[in-house]
C-alpha cells in the first residue's frame, strides 16, 4: 500500500449509519484519500505521467531553445515564461486523462452513485492532479536551471510559493474542466480550448512572480501579483467546489 | 409549453410590425443622428463617429454575458430548461457583439493610434472574453443530450463570468494604453445624446436578437419532443401488448 489503505473505510456493507456515511466529516476525508490513493497507485503502475509527459515537457524546453536562437542571455530572460508554458502544456496532457479511465469503464457512474460526497471525489482528483503538476514543474525547473543557468537561490521561498499557488490554480480549474469534458466528443481539443483562456490571469501572475523570484525583486513588485494569484485560487477553488456536485451528477 | 401562441399568424404579425419595424427604424434613426447631426471630433474628425457603434456594442455585449451568468445560475437553482435556452441565446449574441466591438475598435485604432491591434488592457480583456464565450458555444455544440448539455454548461457559464474581472485586473497591471472613458461633462452634449440614442438602439437590437435565438432554441426543443414521442392513436404494432402507446416510443 502506498500511504493509505482504502479498503478499511471504503466499505459497501450497511454497518455504518446513514448520517455518518453521507454527511460525516470523517467519511469525506476518507473518500478524498481513497480516490487520491487509487489514482496514485494507478499512476505508479502505468507510469503514464512519468514516462510520456515528463519526456514531452523536457522536449519542449529543447524545441523552444532551438526556436529562439542561441543567445544565452535571451533564453535566461525568457525562462520564466517558458517554465509556465511547459507546465500548462504538460498539465493539459495529464488532466485530460484524469477522469477518462473511469468514464471509459463506467466507473465514474458508480463513484457518483456511491453514498459519499461528490465534493470529496472531486477534491481527491484535484489533489492527485496537483501532485502530478507540481512534480512535472519541479523537474522542469531543475532542468531549466541546468540548461539556462538560472539561480534559484535568489529567492527560494517566493519561488516555492508561486509554484504552489500557481499549480493549485491549474489543478483546480483543470480538474473542473476535465470533469466537464468527459461527456463531450472531441475531448483532446476541447480541454485546452476551454482551459487556456481561463488561465490567462494565472499565467500573467505566475510569470511575473517567477521572474521576480529568479532575477531579484528589489522594489517588491511581485507582491500584488502574488495576492492576485491567491485571490484567483480562492475564487475558483470555492466556485468549482460549489458546482462540483451538479457537475458530477450530469 | 405554450402551444400555438407563436405559431399563430397574430403572434408573427405582432413581432413583425409592432416590434421589429420600430426597433430597426429607431436603430437607423440613431445611426443617422450620430453620423450627421452630432458634431465631428476636434482632433479625430469623422473617425470618431465609430464611437457610436463601438461603445454601444461593447456595453450590450457585457449585458448579454450578464444574461448568460444569471440564467446559468438560475438553471442550477431551478433546473428549468428555459434558463438554459436563455443562456445559450445570450452567449451567441454576446459573441457576435464582442466580435463587432473588436473589429470596429480595430478600424478606429488604425487611424487614431497608428496600429490595428495593441496589447492594451481593455482590448486584450475583450479578446479573451471572445475566446471564453466562443469556447462556451463550441462546448455546447459537442454534447448531444439536451439535459446533459444544460447541466454541464451552467457551471461553465458561471465560472467564465467570475473570471472576467480578474482577467481585466491582471491585464491592466500587465500594460495599459486605452484612453480613459470620456464622461458626459467632457463631451459635447450632442455627442452624449447620440451615444445614448445609439446605446438604446443597440439594447433593443440585443433584446430582439436574444429573443429570436431563444425562440429558435425552444422550437428546436419542441421538434425533438415530437420526434421522441410515439405517434398518437392506437398502437398497431403486433409485438407490443395492448397497454396503449408504449412509453418512450423508441424501438
Amino acid at each position: 500500500m502506498l500511504f493509505y489503505d482504502p479498503t478499511t473505510y471504503f466499505i459497501d456493507e450497511d454497518d455504518w449509519p446513514m448520517g455518518q456515511r453521507t454527511g460525516g466529516g470523517v467519511n469525506f476525508l476518507h473518500c478524498l484519500f481513497a480516490v487520491c490513493h487509487k489514482d496514485l497507485l494507478s499512476e505508479l503502475r502505468k507510469r503514464e505521467i512519468v514516462n510520456n509527459i515528463l519526456f514531452f515537457s523536457v522536449l519542449i524546453i529543447f524545441i523552444f531553445s532551438f526556436a529562439m536562437g542561441t543567445d544565452p542571455l535571451l533564453l535566461k530572460r525568457l525562462a520564466p515564461g517558458l517554465l509556465w508554458i511547459v507546465v500548462l502544456f504538460s498539465a493539459v496532457l495529464s488532466l485530460e486523462r484524469s477522469f477518462q479511465a473511469e468514464a471509459e469503464e463506467g466507473c465514474l457512474d458508480r463513484l457518483v452513485l456511491y453514498t459519499v460526497s461528490h465534493r470529496a471525489v472531486f477534491l481527491g482528483k484535484m489533489v492527485t492532479n496537483f501532485l502530478f503538476i507540481v512534480m512535472v514543474q519541479v523537474i522542469v525547473l531543475f532542468m531549466m536551471m541546468i540548461l539556462f543557468d538560472l539561480d534559484w537561490f535568489q529567492n527560494p521561498l517566493l519561488l516555492a510559493a508561486v509554484i504552489f499557488f500557481g499549480d493549485l490554480g491549474i489543478a483546480t480549474l483543470g480538474t473542473f474542466y476535465s470533469a466537464l469534458i468527459t461527456k463531450t466528443r472531441a475531448r483532446q481539443v476541447m480541454l485546452p480550448l476551454l482551459l487556456f483562456p481561463m488561465l490567462i490571469p494565472l499565467l500573467l501572475a505566475s510569470v511575473c512572480v517567477t521572474q521576480a523570484a529568479l532575477e531579484g525583486d528589489v522594489f517588491g513588485q511581485s507582491r500584488p501579483w502574488l495576492i492576485l494569484l491567491l485571490l484567483y485560487d480562492t475564487i475558483f477553488f470555492a466556485a468549482s467546489l460549489m458546482v462540483s456536485g451538479p457537475l458530477m451528477e450530469a | 409549453m405554450d402551444h400555438g401562441l407563436w405559431t399563430m399568424d397574430l403572434g408573427e404579425m405582432f413581432m413583425k410590425y409592432i416590434v421589429i419595424v420600430p426597433v430597426v427604424a429607431f436603430f437607423v434613426f440613431a445611426q443617422v443622428w450620430g453620423l450627421f447631426f452630432a458634431p465631428a471630433d476636434q482632433l479625430m474628425g469623422f473617425v470618431q463617429k465609430l464611437m457610436y457603434v463601438h461603445v454601444p456594442a461593447a456595453w450590450t455585449s457585457f449585458i448579454a454575458f450578464f444574461v448568460v451568468f444569471i440564467s446559468s445560475l438560475l438553471y442550477l437553482l431551478r433546473k428549468k430548461i428555459f434558463w438554459d435556452h436563455l443562456a445559450s441565446a445570450g452567449a451567441e449574441v454576446g459573441v457576435v457583439f464582442t466580435a463587432l466591438t473588436l473589429s470596429l475598435g480595430s478600424i478606429w485604432g488604425r487611424p487614431t493610434w497608428g496600429v490595428w491591434w495593441t496589447w492594451d488592457a481593455r482590448l486584450t480583456t475583450t479578446a479573451i472574453l471572445l475566446f471564453l464565450y466562443a469556447g462556451y458555444i463550441i462546448f455546447r455544440a459537442f454534447i448531444e443530450d439536451r439535459d446533459q448539455r444544460a447541466k454541464l454548461s451552467s457551471p461553465l457559464g458561471i465560472l467564465i463570468f467570475l473570471n472576467v474581472p480578474i482577467v481585466y485586473l491582471s491585464v491592466k497591471w500587465w500594460r495599459t494604453l486605452h484612453q480613459v472613458q470620456s464622461n458626459p461633462s467632457t463631451m459635447d452634449p450632442q455627442m452624449a445624446l447620440s451615444l445614448r440614442l445609439n446605446a438604446f438602439a443597440f439594447l433593443f437590437v440585443l433584446i430582439l436578437f436574444i429573443y429570436y435565438r431563444f425562440r429558435l432554441n425552444q422550437l428546436k426543443e419542441k421538434i425533438e419532443e415530437k420526434q421522441s414521442l410515439p405517434p398518437k392513436g392506437k398502437d398497431h404494432r403486433p409485438w407490443t401488448m395492448d397497454h396503449g402507446p408504449s412509453v418512450g416510443g423508441a424501438i
